[in-house]
């Protein structure tokens, strides 16, 4: 594998760097260099192959692009990223930014990639009690202007303190293929706090998003998250969920509908480290075409995490002959006072709900759409900014106006 | 036949009986009424034996021995039964397998060889009868998928087989119809004799219309405030327990 | 007073292996150490054509290739593959008994302790039977009456030199050479086996069993079976296995191959007893087996059923590869891992042909450290038009020490099928205890009733008599689980 252009990249974006922090960026540089981007050989990229990016040749950084002409969520606070630099006049608090990426060492290739060119990103750091009054939306604007496309690391991190409330929108808007986009978010969670968090993303479907979120909950404290994928072209979510202390809950949704040539995989690894902590995760997938879908869900119970109670769904529709699914849920569990339970499902629409609906008239594409969105919804409806929703649904193709209003008076009751 | 004495127990740390008192002798029915919480099941329970029901002072004694130091087994063995509130379910393992097992147990506990296949099957459908459970019910798994109401009326069936001394019913009355609560009335009243007695736990009076008992007590706080015949039921049903809390 | 949730361990810490003991015989084995030169050997010994060993040397010199797998959630320390002897034989068998009075006395004696009395049990059991004892098979049974319906049941190094037509064209034809390493290892040392044939329209008239057992210290058993059920033919066929208590671990690396043509069923039970080791994990089989059934022909049927109560090891995955049309596999399994047990096990369903359909039953429970792994892989090729798999997988634990573990994999290729997977894992739930205490039933006792619940959906698909036997060996191996 040939890796020699990353390495001459790195010469160009280390000139731009504070020379304090050139020996940690190479160091970082040399672990990615030494493991190369991870191949199907490893059973954590069993679906995913990565190989191909080696040869490719990203620049480093990336003047072009302009600032998307996008209406701006109301009620709602914003950082804004245009190829990963802060756009300060379109952000209403880019105080939030912070340059410094003190990462510590990466434990796998992408994670070090991504240390070693981190442009920074949000910082996100509530005191004691203190509550976000408003949602925050993270924008990551990808668009190449220059000749070979670009590539942007980024590396965000929420910490609350105890009782500490917030919620965080991540979006990815991508309008031009060819891209590397790997982004790295670290959420710390002190005793009582509550997150919710959405990252969603509508990459162009030429383009590569690599991400991951790390999570340590502390006791009592609540990660309601929530995926959902509707473009991109070759696209990897690692979630990791640490749950450290009693009492913890985390709550995953995920939501996937991969472009027609795209490849999506989510691995989500729930880790009961403690007792009586509660997990859900559910995901549901549309695929289509020629697209290719994963999910590998890992829930881990150590020694000690009696009480766990963990359940987790996967539910794949698919759709085409020439598409994929590729579903492993997985349960490692080395406590015996335990609730655990997982399921999937691959299947197509439901014939009898089809012969149904056409028993009331209602036939073809319209009865698929109506299904379609309904199985959808199960996820859409976790989302509790009713815009954000509706502007989702749309770009997933599963928009019906007058039921999401439905459905966002039933949230909102 | 059984002989509580300045009973106190715990249950997760917290003190539930403190200080009861009852006397039940052979051929007698008991009820025990009582609120919500006041400790009637607890009671039930420190006699069958349940794990993490500690009698922490008092005495318990069955025909003169100490009973607190058995293993729940051994105190169904020596004739205790007790129907439960919520009855378990067992997926997999039939009702019969459950019945066939607990009939030996006992049989082997008496130096009793165990029943032949055939003469336990014509015990139960015999027994099934009386209850008007399907004998198809009782191969498949103990109370998995049963009603409420099956799920009592099994309690009294596997009563009925197994036949104790000492039957304590701990609120199998509530959530019936009145047809199934007569069935479960005719139950107990099939094995009343002058060498059995009964402890009915409950919560209403209805029960007694069917079952006429010899002694009510009321429980409160943990303890018995008191006692009576047949007219104290009728009185608590008229007046509710609120008086005697107040009192 | 009443028994804490904790002493359901220490009624499990004790478990007698009755199984355990050696037979004091005179053994022909051949020094440890593998070679091309200890393949000649043994396929000399064998008298073997030409062929067979050809394909001996293929598998020998693809295995140097190879490494151990390690995907596995197993862990031992390395094996040395040159400490094993790769041959062991009663000595008085040396010439082969025509009959069974012709069989070494000791040889019934030790069948007769495993509950296996080859000789009544012509009479009585109405089961056939292939015995396999360290490497070489020593008695079949009932081959006169087998022999009317046309069925062939032999041990397959007989087979070799009786059929070796069919032996030829079916052998490694499902389990290639160099599939796996274990199975590469098997293919260049098998030394003996089952061979069963059911030809066309022929449903087998009685049960068929083989039953393991390794003697010797030392040796490793390597044996080979293959089934082949002819168009519209039938067989069930069960396997046994024991071993003696050894402080040492000894390898078992077998390769079961199936093939039904259009309309053949085949079953497959096991009952897989090897010594497990002592209770710190001392000694004990490495069960390394590749299992494989090929639905060649439309509307056939591979069910495997299995019951893994012993090794120290146990790492299989009996599959199935659907590639008739219309053709079903089906998998029911219950593992019981304790004090250091551990099993990676599962299968996998290859779905290739139109309306293939799969069920699998994966019932684990482990106690102790035991440490259990259920690992399965459904797979929907393009080609496999309404394609149809229900996966059941449960976990019951007993005690906070053991494991339990879900590996599966779903890969589909074919929108028009349809895939449920379901799994739970919980702990026998202590009112489900008392409940049966309360109804006189001891503790041990009811922890064996309801694990026998448990397991009902896998017993089930068992051959009567065997059932009750699985039923029992889940009871010994249960004992001492609580109390």
């Amino acid at each position: 594998m040939t890796l020699a252009a990353y390495a001459e990249s790195f010469e160009q974006f280390a000139a731009g760097l504070p020379p304090g922090q050139r020996a940690a960026r190479r160091e970082q540089l040399g672990r990615f260099l030494d493991a190369g981007f991870p191949t199907p050989r490893l059973e954590a990229w069993h679906y995913t192959d990565l190989s191909a990016l080696g040869a490719r040749r990203f620049s480093p950084v990336d003047p072009g692009g302009t600032a998307p002409a996008v209406e701006w969520l109301a009620e709602t606070d914003r950082l804004l990223y245009l190829n990963g630099r802060l756009d300060r006049a379109q952000s209403t608090l880019p105080e939030l930014h912070a340059d410094d990426s003190s990462a510590a060492a990466a434990d796998d290739s992408v994670a070090a990639l991504n240390a070693a060119f981190s442009s920074g990103g949000l910082h996100l750091r509530l005191d004691r009690n203190q509550r976000l009054p408003r949602p925050l939306h993270v924008v990551a604007f990808g668009d190449t202007a220059a000749a070979s496309p670009g590539m942007v690391h980024q590396r965000h991190r929420i910490e609350l303190a105890e009782n500490a409330e917030a919620t965080v929108v991540f979006q990815f808007l991508g309008r031009s293929a060819g891209r590397l986009t790997t982004q790295v978010v670290e959420v710390s969670l002190a005793a009582g706090a509550k997150l919710t968090l959405y990252r969603l993303q509508n990459e162009h479907d030429g383009a590569t998003l690599l991400t991951r979120i790390d999570t340590r909950l502390g006791r009592d404290s609540r990660l309601h998250a929530v995926t959902i994928d509707g473009g991109g072209g070759l696209v990897r979510h690692d979630f990791n969920m640490l749950l450290a202390e009693a009492g913890a809950e985390v709550e995953l949704s995920g939501l996937y509908r991969p472009a027609p040539d795209a490849h999506i995989d989510n691995q989500t690894r729930i880790v009961h480290a403690a007792p009586h902590c509660r997990s859900r995760e559910r995901f549901k997938g549309i695929v289509d075409a020629k697209a290719r879908a994963i999910f590998v869900g890992k829930v881990i119970v150590q020694p000690g995490a009696q009480k766990t109670d963990s359940e987790q769904h996967v539910a794949n529709l698919l759709l085409s002959r020439r598409a994929e699914v590729n579903a492993k849920p997985e349960l490692e569990i080395y406590a015996d006072d335990v609730k655990c339970a997982h399921g999937a499902t691959v299947g197509q629409l439901d014939d009898s709900a089809l012969e149904y609906l056409r028993s009331r008239g209602i036939a073809g594409a319209e009865a698929r759409a109506l299904l379609l969105r309904a199985f959808g919804a199960a996820i859409l409806n976790r989302i509790a900014i009713p815009e954000l929703r509706r502007s989702l649904a749309l770009q997933l193709g599963l928009a019906d106006e007058e039921e999401f209003e439905d459905a966002a008076a039933e949230t909102l009751a | 036949m059984l002989e509580v004495k300045g009973l106190h127990a715990t249950v997760d740390g917290k003190e539930i009986l403190k200080g009861l008192d009852l006397v039940v002798r052979a051929g007698e029915v008991h009820a025990i009424m009582g609120p919500n919480g006041s400790g009637k099941s607890t009671l039930s329970h420190v006699i069958a034996g349940r794990e993490g029901y500690t009698a922490s002072a008092g005495t318990v004694l069955f025909d003169g021995r100490d009973l607190l130091e058995l293993e729940p087994e051994v105190r169904a063995c020596e004739g205790i039964f007790l129907g439960f509130q919520y009855p378990v379910e067992i997926p997999g393992v039939s009702n019969l397998t459950l019945l066939k097992a607990a009939l030996n147990a006992r049989r082997k506990h008496r130096g009793l060889p165990e029943i032949e296949a055939t003469d336990f099957l014509a015990w139960v459908r015999d027994r099934a009868r009386l209850v008007k459970i399907d004998p198809k019910m009782l191969s498949r798994g103990v109370n998995e998928g049963f009603s409420g109401g099956e799920k009592k009326r099994n309690e009294i069936l596997q009563m009925l087989i197994l036949e104790p001394r000492l039957m304590i019913l701990d609120e199998t009355d509530s959530g019936l119809d009145i047809d199934a609560l007569k069935i479960v009335a005719d139950g107990i009243n099939t094995l009343r004799s002058p060498e059995r007695a009964t402890i009915l736990v409950t919560h209403y009076q209805r029960l007694l219309d069917y079952v006429r008992p010899d002694h009510v007590h009321v429980l409160a706080g943990g303890r018995i405030v008191r006692s009576g015949g047949p007219e104290l039921a009728l009185e608590l049903e008229q007046k509710g327990y609120a008086w005697l809390e107040a009192a | 007073m009443a028994t804490q949730p904790q002493d359901i361990q220490e009624l499990m810490r004790r478990r007698e292996y009755s199984a355990g003991f050696v037979t004091s015989i005179e053994s022909d084995t051949i020094a440890p150490g593998l070679s091309e030169d200890v393949i000649r050997l043994i396929s000399a010994r064998k008298q073997e054509p030409e062929w067979l060993l050809e394909f001996r040397l293929k598998a020998y010199r693809r295995w140097l290739k190879m490494e151990q797998p390690k995907w596995a959630q197993v862990h031992y320390p390395p094996i040395d593959y040159q400490a094993i002897s790769y041959y062991s034989q009663p000595k008085s068998h040396k010439d082969g008994p025509k009959s069974l009075d012709e069989v070494d006395p000791k040889l019934l004696e030790t069948y007769k302790k495993l509950g296996i009395p080859l000789k009544e049990q012509e009479m009585l059991a109405g089961v056939a039977m292939d015995v396999v004892f360290d490497s070489v098979s020593v008695a079949t049974t009932f081959k006169k009456k087998l022999g009317e319906a046309g069925v062939i049941f032999c041990p397959i190094s007989e087979a070799v030199h009786e059929h070796p037509d069919l032996v030829r064209k079916y052998l490694g034809s499902v389990v290639p050479f160099g599939d796996n390493f274990y199975a590469a290892l098997n293919s260049a040392v098998f030394t003996d086996g089952s061979f069963v044939f059911i030809p066309k329209g022929v449903r087998c008239p009685m049960e068929l069993s083989t039953y393991f057992r390794i003697n010797e210290r030392n040796t490793g058993q390597f044996e080979r079976t293959l089934i082949i059920a002819e168009e519209g033919a039938y067989v069930s066929y069960l396997e046994g296995c024991t071993a003696p208590q050894r402080d040492e671990n000894q390898l078992h690396a077998a390769v079961v191959e199936l093939v039904t043509l259009d309309d053949a069923q085949i079953k497959y039970s096991t009952v897989q007893n090897w010594y497990p080791g002592d209770e710190e994990g001392r000694g004990g089989i490495y069960n390394f087996v590749t299992k494989r059934g090929d639905c060649r022909g439309r509307r056939s049927k591979i069910s495997w059923t299995q019951v893994e109560t012993g090794s120290a090891i146990t790492w299989k995955y009996p599959s199935c590869i659907l590639r008739g049309d219309d053709s079903v596999g089906e998998f029911y399994s219950v593992a019981l891992t304790h004090h250091r047990q551990q099993a990676d096990t599962g299968t996998k369903m290859i779905h290739v042909g139109k309306n293939t359909r799969s069920t699998i039953v994966s019932k684990g429970i482990s106690a102790g450290h035991g440490q259990q792994s259920y690992r399965g892989l459904v797979r929907v090729l393009e080609s496999a038009e309404n394609a149809r798999n229900h996966t059941q997988c449960d976990s019951l634990l007993i005690g906070d020490r053991c494991g339990a573990h879900t590996f599966p994999y779903t890969e589909v290729r074919n929108p028009s099928a349809r895939l449920e997977h379901e799994a739970t894992t919980s702990k026998i739930a202590e009112d489900q205890l008392y409940y049966c205490r309360t109804r006189g039933i001891a503790e041990e006792e009811a922890v064996s009733m309801i694990v026998n619940g448990f397991c009902k959906d896998v017993f089930k698909e068992l051959p009567m008599e065997f059932a009750v036997e699985a039923g029992k060996l889940l009871a010994v191996s249960l004992e001492g689980a609580v109390g």
